[in-house]
Protein backbone atom coordinates (compact mmCIF):
# COMPACT_ATOMS: atom_id res chain seq x y z
CA UNK A 1 0.00 0.00 0.00
CA UNK A 2 2.78 1.92 0.90
CA UNK A 3 4.68 1.23 -1.92
CA UNK A 4 1.84 2.03 -4.30
CA UNK A 5 0.88 5.28 -2.55
CA UNK A 6 4.20 6.68 -2.73
CA UNK A 7 4.25 5.10 -6.90
CA UNK A 8 1.36 7.44 -7.42
CA UNK A 9 2.41 10.46 -5.88
CA UNK A 10 5.78 10.17 -7.98
CA UNK A 11 4.03 9.45 -11.01
CA UNK A 12 1.78 12.63 -9.92
CA UNK A 13 4.47 14.73 -9.88
CA UNK A 14 6.74 13.75 -12.80
CA UNK A 15 3.70 14.28 -14.92
CA UNK A 16 3.38 17.91 -12.95
CA UNK A 17 7.13 18.64 -12.44
CA UNK A 18 7.52 20.62 -16.27
CA UNK A 19 5.35 23.16 -14.95
CA UNK A 20 7.49 24.30 -12.21
CA UNK A 21 10.97 22.19 -12.03
CA UNK A 22 12.66 23.49 -9.16
CA UNK A 23 9.52 22.96 -7.10
CA UNK A 24 9.18 19.27 -8.18
CA UNK A 25 13.05 18.70 -7.77
CA UNK A 26 12.94 19.98 -4.54
CA UNK A 27 10.15 17.34 -3.49
CA UNK A 28 11.50 14.55 -4.77
CA UNK A 29 14.93 15.96 -3.56
CA UNK A 30 13.92 15.87 0.24
CA UNK A 31 11.60 12.46 -0.02
CA UNK A 32 14.17 10.58 -1.24
CA UNK A 33 16.63 11.91 1.44
CA UNK A 34 14.62 11.94 4.75
CA UNK A 35 10.96 12.70 4.13
CA UNK A 36 7.68 10.32 4.06
CA UNK A 37 4.91 9.53 1.84
CA UNK A 38 2.33 11.49 3.98
CA UNK A 39 4.76 14.15 3.51
CA UNK A 40 4.90 14.31 0.13
CA UNK A 41 1.24 13.78 -0.60
CA UNK A 42 0.11 16.53 1.85
CA UNK A 43 3.10 19.34 0.21
CA UNK A 44 2.22 17.72 -3.09
CA UNK A 45 -1.55 18.46 -2.31
CA UNK A 46 -0.79 21.75 -0.95
CA UNK A 47 1.39 23.02 -3.86
CA UNK A 48 -1.26 22.12 -6.20
CA UNK A 49 -4.25 23.76 -4.22
CA UNK A 50 -1.63 27.02 -4.21
CA UNK A 51 -1.24 26.54 -7.95
CA UNK A 52 2.57 25.98 -7.92
CA UNK A 53 1.64 23.65 -10.66
CA UNK A 54 -0.49 25.97 -13.13
CA UNK A 55 0.87 26.75 -16.44
CA UNK A 56 0.42 29.72 -16.64
CA UNK A 57 -1.16 32.95 -14.40
CA UNK A 58 -3.72 33.70 -17.00
CA UNK A 59 -6.10 31.51 -18.76
CA UNK A 60 -5.09 30.15 -22.03
CA UNK A 61 -8.41 31.50 -24.14
CA UNK A 62 -7.61 35.23 -22.51
CA UNK A 63 -3.93 35.20 -23.18
CA UNK A 64 -4.16 37.73 -25.90
CA UNK A 65 -0.34 37.90 -26.04
CA UNK A 66 0.15 34.55 -27.22
CA UNK A 67 -2.27 34.93 -30.06
CA UNK A 68 -0.41 34.67 -33.54
CA UNK A 69 -0.10 38.50 -34.14
CA UNK A 70 -2.01 38.84 -37.82
CA UNK A 71 -5.19 37.20 -35.60
CA UNK A 72 -4.91 39.69 -32.98
CA UNK A 73 -5.00 42.55 -35.52
CA UNK A 74 -8.04 41.17 -36.98
CA UNK A 75 -9.51 41.12 -33.97
CA UNK A 76 -8.73 44.44 -33.09
CA UNK A 77 -9.97 45.93 -36.83
CA UNK A 78 -13.14 43.83 -35.91
CA UNK A 79 -13.48 45.43 -32.26
CA UNK A 80 -13.88 41.84 -30.84
CA UNK A 81 -11.32 42.57 -28.46
CA UNK A 82 -12.13 42.84 -24.87
CA UNK A 83 -13.27 45.47 -23.30
CA UNK A 84 -12.96 46.45 -19.48
CA UNK A 85 -16.48 46.91 -18.69
CA UNK A 86 -16.99 47.84 -15.13
CA UNK A 87 -20.64 47.30 -13.76
CA UNK A 88 -20.31 47.06 -10.45
CA UNK A 89 -18.95 43.74 -9.61
CA UNK A 90 -18.14 42.70 -6.48
CA UNK A 91 -14.66 41.56 -6.71
CA UNK A 92 -12.05 42.05 -9.92
CA UNK A 93 -12.14 38.95 -11.58
CA UNK A 94 -15.47 38.01 -10.74
CA UNK A 95 -17.07 37.53 -14.06
CA UNK A 96 -19.89 35.99 -15.06
CA UNK A 97 -19.29 31.85 -14.77
CA UNK A 98 -18.17 33.55 -11.40
CA UNK A 99 -21.62 35.23 -10.55
CA UNK A 100 -23.37 32.27 -11.43
CA UNK A 101 -21.26 30.25 -8.92
CA UNK A 102 -21.76 32.47 -6.03
CA UNK A 103 -25.68 32.00 -7.00
CA UNK A 104 -25.57 28.11 -7.21
CA UNK A 105 -23.35 28.71 -3.47
CA UNK A 106 -25.80 31.55 -2.53
CA UNK A 107 -28.72 28.95 -3.05
CA UNK A 108 -27.74 26.00 -1.40
CA UNK A 109 -27.02 27.88 1.74
CA UNK A 110 -30.14 30.18 1.70
CA UNK A 111 -32.71 28.02 -0.99
CA UNK A 112 -35.20 31.41 -0.73
CA UNK A 113 -32.29 33.14 -2.09
CA UNK A 114 -33.03 32.16 -5.49
CA UNK A 115 -35.90 33.92 -6.54
CA UNK A 116 -33.14 36.70 -6.35
CA UNK A 117 -30.61 35.16 -7.70
CA UNK A 118 -32.65 34.26 -10.87
CA UNK A 119 -34.10 37.84 -11.45
CA UNK A 120 -30.63 39.24 -11.13
CA UNK A 121 -29.44 37.05 -14.17
CA UNK A 122 -32.53 37.70 -16.28
CA UNK A 123 -31.88 41.65 -15.50
CA UNK A 124 -28.41 41.19 -16.19
CA UNK A 125 -28.69 39.49 -19.39
CA UNK A 126 -31.37 41.73 -20.69
CA UNK A 127 -29.43 45.02 -19.86
CA UNK A 128 -26.40 43.37 -21.49
CA UNK A 129 -28.66 42.66 -24.87
CA UNK A 130 -30.61 46.19 -24.56
CA UNK A 131 -27.14 47.89 -24.17
CA UNK A 132 -25.35 45.79 -26.88
CA UNK A 133 -28.04 46.71 -29.18
CA UNK A 134 -27.41 50.73 -28.16
CA UNK A 135 -24.06 50.31 -28.67
CA UNK A 136 -24.62 49.55 -32.59
CA UNK A 137 -26.67 52.52 -32.37
CA UNK A 138 -24.23 54.91 -30.76
CA UNK A 139 -20.87 54.17 -29.95
CA UNK A 140 -19.66 53.15 -26.01
CA UNK A 141 -17.53 56.26 -24.10
CA UNK A 142 -14.03 55.34 -24.92
CA UNK A 143 -13.12 53.94 -21.31
CA UNK A 144 -15.05 51.48 -21.46
CA UNK A 145 -17.38 52.30 -18.41
CA UNK A 146 -21.39 53.07 -18.76
CA UNK A 147 -22.45 56.25 -18.66
CA UNK A 148 -26.04 57.50 -16.72
CA UNK A 149 -26.30 59.35 -20.08
CA UNK A 150 -26.87 55.81 -22.03
CA UNK A 151 -28.95 54.41 -19.15
CA UNK A 152 -30.90 57.90 -19.80
CA UNK A 153 -31.11 56.78 -23.18
CA UNK A 154 -32.07 53.58 -22.76
CA UNK A 155 -34.89 54.29 -20.50
CA UNK A 156 -35.83 57.39 -22.67
CA UNK B 1 10.86 55.29 -2.60
CA UNK B 2 7.45 53.44 -0.46
CA UNK B 3 8.63 51.39 2.82
CA UNK B 4 8.01 47.96 2.24
CA UNK B 5 7.65 46.01 5.57
CA UNK B 6 7.18 42.36 5.34
CA UNK B 7 5.27 39.74 6.59
CA UNK B 8 6.23 37.20 9.42
CA UNK B 9 6.96 34.59 6.81
CA UNK B 10 8.60 36.73 3.88
CA UNK B 11 10.71 38.37 7.36
CA UNK B 12 11.83 34.78 7.64
CA UNK B 13 12.35 33.69 4.04
CA UNK B 14 14.67 36.46 3.62
CA UNK B 15 16.63 35.81 6.87
CA UNK B 16 17.05 32.34 6.25
CA UNK B 17 18.00 32.95 2.65
CA UNK B 18 20.50 35.17 3.82
CA UNK B 19 21.92 32.78 6.33
CA UNK B 20 21.91 29.90 3.46
CA UNK B 21 24.24 31.76 1.57
CA UNK B 22 25.39 31.01 -1.90
CA UNK B 23 23.70 27.46 -2.37
CA UNK B 24 19.86 29.18 -0.96
CA UNK B 25 17.33 27.32 -2.55
CA UNK B 26 14.35 25.11 -1.48
CA UNK B 27 15.19 22.85 0.67
CA UNK B 28 17.91 24.56 2.48
CA UNK B 29 15.77 27.41 2.57
CA UNK B 30 12.59 25.70 4.09
CA UNK B 31 14.97 23.43 6.25
CA UNK B 32 16.54 26.81 7.85
CA UNK B 33 13.43 28.23 8.70
CA UNK B 34 11.89 24.71 9.92
CA UNK B 35 15.07 24.66 12.28
CA UNK B 36 15.53 28.03 14.02
CA UNK B 37 11.70 29.02 13.65
CA UNK B 38 9.80 25.92 15.07
CA UNK B 39 7.63 25.78 12.35
CA UNK B 40 6.09 23.10 9.37
CA UNK B 41 6.77 24.34 6.47
CA UNK B 42 4.98 23.86 2.98
CA UNK B 43 7.62 24.09 0.22
CA UNK B 44 5.13 25.40 -2.12
CA UNK B 45 4.38 28.45 0.04
CA UNK B 46 8.13 28.96 0.01
CA UNK B 47 8.28 29.81 -3.65
CA UNK B 48 4.98 31.15 -3.51
CA UNK B 49 6.26 33.67 -1.47
CA UNK B 50 9.74 33.99 -2.53
CA UNK B 51 8.31 34.54 -6.17
CA UNK B 52 6.13 37.40 -4.40
CA UNK B 53 9.57 38.45 -3.34
CA UNK B 54 11.28 38.23 -6.51
CA UNK B 55 8.18 40.46 -8.29
CA UNK B 56 8.45 43.33 -5.87
CA UNK B 57 12.76 43.30 -6.37
CA UNK B 58 13.67 42.31 -2.82
CA UNK B 59 15.61 38.56 -4.35
CA UNK B 60 16.67 37.60 -7.77
CA UNK B 61 16.92 34.08 -8.93
CA UNK B 62 18.97 31.89 -11.32
CA UNK B 63 18.37 28.52 -12.53
CA UNK B 64 21.09 26.05 -12.04
CA UNK B 65 22.32 22.54 -13.27
CA UNK B 66 20.53 19.56 -13.30
CA UNK B 67 21.39 17.14 -10.81
CA UNK B 68 20.29 13.59 -10.72
CA UNK B 69 19.12 13.07 -6.99
CA UNK B 70 15.96 15.70 -8.03
CA UNK B 71 15.66 13.52 -10.97
CA UNK B 72 17.37 15.88 -13.58
CA UNK B 73 15.45 18.61 -12.46
CA UNK B 74 17.71 22.29 -12.01
CA UNK B 75 17.49 23.90 -8.81
CA UNK B 76 16.72 27.65 -8.67
CA UNK B 77 19.25 29.53 -6.54
CA UNK B 78 17.92 32.53 -4.81
CA UNK B 79 20.08 35.82 -3.68
CA UNK B 80 18.76 38.87 -1.58
CA UNK B 81 18.65 42.48 -3.37
CA UNK B 82 19.67 45.63 -1.57
CA UNK B 83 15.92 46.22 -1.63
CA UNK B 84 15.13 43.25 0.40
CA UNK B 85 18.01 44.49 2.74
CA UNK B 86 16.18 47.55 3.36
CA UNK B 87 12.99 45.79 3.53
CA UNK B 88 14.74 43.50 6.23
CA UNK B 89 16.03 46.36 8.21
CA UNK B 90 12.85 48.72 7.46
CA UNK B 91 11.00 45.76 9.30
CA UNK B 92 12.89 45.55 12.03
CA UNK B 93 13.07 48.84 12.95
CA UNK B 94 8.81 48.89 12.88
CA UNK B 95 9.08 46.08 15.18
CA UNK B 96 12.02 47.13 17.59
CA UNK B 97 9.84 50.71 17.73
CA UNK B 98 6.95 48.36 18.53
CA UNK B 99 8.64 46.55 20.59
CA UNK B 100 9.68 49.32 23.00
CA UNK B 101 7.47 50.25 26.06
CA UNK B 102 4.94 47.37 26.27
CA UNK B 103 5.86 46.61 29.98
CA UNK B 104 4.91 43.01 29.63
CA UNK B 105 7.92 42.28 27.25
CA UNK B 106 10.22 43.41 29.94
CA UNK B 107 13.02 41.23 31.21
CA UNK B 108 13.60 38.78 28.17
CA UNK B 109 12.09 35.87 26.80
CA UNK B 110 9.65 34.23 29.08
Amino acid sequence: MRRGMSALALWLLTHLAHRNEPLAGDLLEQFRVSRSVLWLWSQLLLAIALGSFRQSRTPAALNLSQLDPVVLEWLVDRKLAPRQVSMGSPGQGVGGLGMMLIGFLLSSVVPDVWYFVMGGIVGGVGLGVTLAYLRRLKPMATDGQIHTGQLKDLFA
Amino acid sequence: MARHLLTDFELMILLATLRVGDAAYGVPIAAEIERTGGRRVVVAAVYTALDRLERNGLVTSAVGEPTPERGGRAKRFFQVTPQGLRAIKETQRALMALWKGVPQLKGGPV
